[in-house]
């Protein structure tokens, strides 16, 4: 590999409901963009629904993924990963390989991976990594703890109850009380799961009965929330670390009754590169009021939640009312939104250079603050008794 | 909407009220083939898609199934929702569970329309029977370079060939395999209720021959033909298919 290039493990795929999604957004647009930029040499790095690491260069091309791949993966030999002082990734054998990782690029969706679980791995092996940290990450991906945490600092989100597995089966009582204080119809949401997957719009009781079993078919978690009249959802992919740049404001004109899986990844034609933006309006067309609340929102949930590099706010707007909620966080929006980022001025290649800088920044800073501390207790510890 | 049947998220429209419509897909299909009929018998209907596990935005089984099993999701789906079925409304696969369902006593309806259905096995047949001698000459000789270096080009071709599911059906691969095996003409002998057979003439997935097997076999069943008309008979006939299925429903 060349020397003066940075390499790049770009890290996709994984235990997630979104497995295949996070395929889309590795090669559309991270590594055909860092191909292109002709400064980094990639390596990626493919984590099979079962959570074994592969890593061989074919697949920097997305057709490798297109047929039968698990069959071709069984040839393969797994890739081993050490941590010495940075992230080493070895292919093991008689002709064994080791390449030295200098900054990681997280492709993946939902569990295991953008939840915060790959980040932990990765402060663990002490080598920059793309977007947000382990903190943002962990919390964005629980819908109730986002709301907790934005909505204590001043952030309007809509009313809600949450709930767990047991609460439900235990208390059912006391929680369709709860619920019925809402105002209906109600949404039912997995609180763990993204892209849509196991939500539910409800309008009576034996519909939120079903959903609810349909949501802890998913999760252990249950959100149960208002559903927005004269409803327009926004959302709004920012980028940055202290100085933050925000991209165009993006109105999906979702057919279904709310943007769904279908609508974000399989509607979408295939320039869309995974992500549907056949029927967004970008920027979206609402009155400069709502604009400025939506930015100002927007960079508040950023700061507050913690997020670093890039990460997507959307937003449900009561056009009628002219209220702004902020309904959730996404640590690593699909495919980065690079249609809207495009938009707004910033090339895939661009996106990815600029995301690589903002990883080393903030990896140095991290480097420039003291976790470890000398102290003498250990010497007082088990010592002889003194009366 | 989705709703949990024996730990798997399966998705299903319910459209309309009056007696109940159950309508099955085929292989590799959704509940939105049968979109034109459920837009017409909801109507007059309480009708019910669902998208068979593995297919459409319902989940994958665990493990791999046989045509039992699909019997099965299907019987505990009816009874979550607690329908009592008046029609079942089969395609191609699903024509094949609602055989097994009903010749079992598992599923019960009143009528069943079974459009282009599988559940003739083509075993005997002096084409599979070429086809299948290729297949092992095949498999074998392959292993020998340099066929061994066109294995999978020459293996694609040959199913292509067949008209076989076989190499499209991904993760259901093992499920195909224990689904198609299976001949259904003696269940469909015990079927004693009214049967109405749809079949498009130039059907080769299941040709016109495996409904006129059907029709001697099923004792109270009209087999009705439909020219110019494939496999998919019900898309691309839907408004004589629509006609055909309203008069044995009132009759």
């Amino acid at each position: 590999m060349n020397n003066n290039k940075k390499t790049v493990a770009v890290i996709f795929g994984g235990r997630s409901a979104e497995h295949d999604i996070s395929i889309i957004t590795a090669h559309t647009p991270i590594i055909e963009s860092l191909l292109a930029s002709g400064n980094f040499d990639v390596v990626p790095i493919y984590i099979t629904k079962d959570g074994s690491w592969y890593s061989e260069s074919a697949m920097n091309n997305i057709a490798y993924f297109r047929g039968e791949y698990a069959e071709r993966l069984v040839t393969q030999k797994k890739v081993h990963l050490l941590f010495d002082n940075g992230l080493k990734l070895i292919w093991p054998g008689f002709r064994q390989k080791i390449v030295s990782i200098d900054v990681v690029f997280p492709a993946m969706h939902g569990t295991y991976g953008e939840d915060g679980s790959l980040m932990g791995l990765l402060r663990m092996a002490n080598v920059p990594f793309v977007g947000c940290d382990i903190f943002a990450s962990a919390v964005a991906m629980d819908k109730v703890l986002t709301k907790q945490v934005i909505s204590a600092e001043g952030v309007p989100v809509v009313p809600y109850v949450w709930f767990t597995r047991s609460d439900w089966e235990n208390e059912q009582t006391i929680w369709r009380d709860a619920i019925s204080k809402l105002h209906w119809p109600l949404f039912v949401k997995p609180v763990h799961l993204g892209s849509s997957i196991g939500i539910a719009k409800v309008k009576n009781e034996k519909e939120l009965e079903q959903a609810i079993e349909v949501a802890f078919h998913y999760d252990n978690k249950a959100l149960v929330e208002e559903s927005i009249e004269n409803l327009i959802e926004v959302t709004l992919p920012i980028m940055g670390n202290d100085e933050l740049r925000l991209a165009e404001i993006e109105r999906p004109m979702n057919k279904s009754e709310f943007f769904d899986f279908n609508d974000k990844y399989i509607s979408g034609n295939k320039k869309s590169g995974g992500v549907n933006n056949q029927y967004s309006e970008i920027p979206a067309n609402i009155n400069r009021d709502l604009v400025e609340k939506v930015k100002e929102f927007g960079k508040k949930t950023y700061r507050v939640l913690g997020c670093e590099g890039i990460a997507r706010i959307d937003f449900l707007i009561d056009s009628q009312s002219k209220n702004v909620y902020v309904n959730e966080v996404n640590t690593l929006p699909g495919s980065l939104y690079h249609h809207n980022w495009r938009k707004a001025g910033v090339s895939g290649v661009e996106l990815v250079t600029k995301l690589i800088t903002l990883a080393f920044k903030r990896f140095e800073r991290d480097q420039n603050t003291t976790y470890t501390f000398s102290s003498d207790i250990l010497r007082k510890v088990g010592g002889p008794k003194k009366n | 909407m989705k709703s949990i049947v024996n730990n798997l998220a399966v998705e299903y429209e319910d459209h309309g009220s009056g007696s109940v419509m159950l309508f099955l897909h085929g292989w590799k299909d959704t509940l939105h083939t049968f979109d034109g009929l459920s837009e017409v018998f909801s109507r007059t209907h309480r009708v019910i898609a669902l998208d068979l596990p593995g297919f459409g935005k319902s989940e994958l089984p665990k493990s791999s199934w046989g045509l039992d099993e699909y019997v099965e999701i299907v019987w505990a789906f009816s009874e979550k929702l607690g329908i009592s079925v008046d029609v079942i409304v089969g395609h191609s696969f699903g024509g094949r569970i609602a055989i097994k369902g009903l010749s079992q006593g598992q599923l019960r309806a009143h009528k069943v329309v079974l459009i282009a259905s599988a559940g003739i096995a083509q075993t005997h047949t002096a084409r599979s029977l070429f086809f299948s001698l290729v297949a092992k000459i095949g498999k074998w000789s392959t292993f020998i370079p340099p066929l061994c270096f066109w294995r999978k080009t020459l293996r694609k071709k040959l199913y292509a060939l067949t008209g076989s599911d076989y190499m499209h059906a991904g993760r259901l691969k093992e499920t195909f395999l224990r689904v198609v095996r299976e001949d259904l003409s003696e269940q469909a002998r015990k079927i004693s209720i009214p049967a109405l057979l749809l079949w498009g003439a130039e059907d080769t997935e299941t040709p016109v021959a495996d409904g006129k097997k059907f029709a001697e076999l099923i004792h109270n069943s009209n087999l009705k033909i439909f020219s110019d008309a494939g496999h998919f008979v019900h898309q691309e006939k839907t408004t004589e298919v629509i006609a055909a299925i309203k008069e044995f429903i009132q009759s």
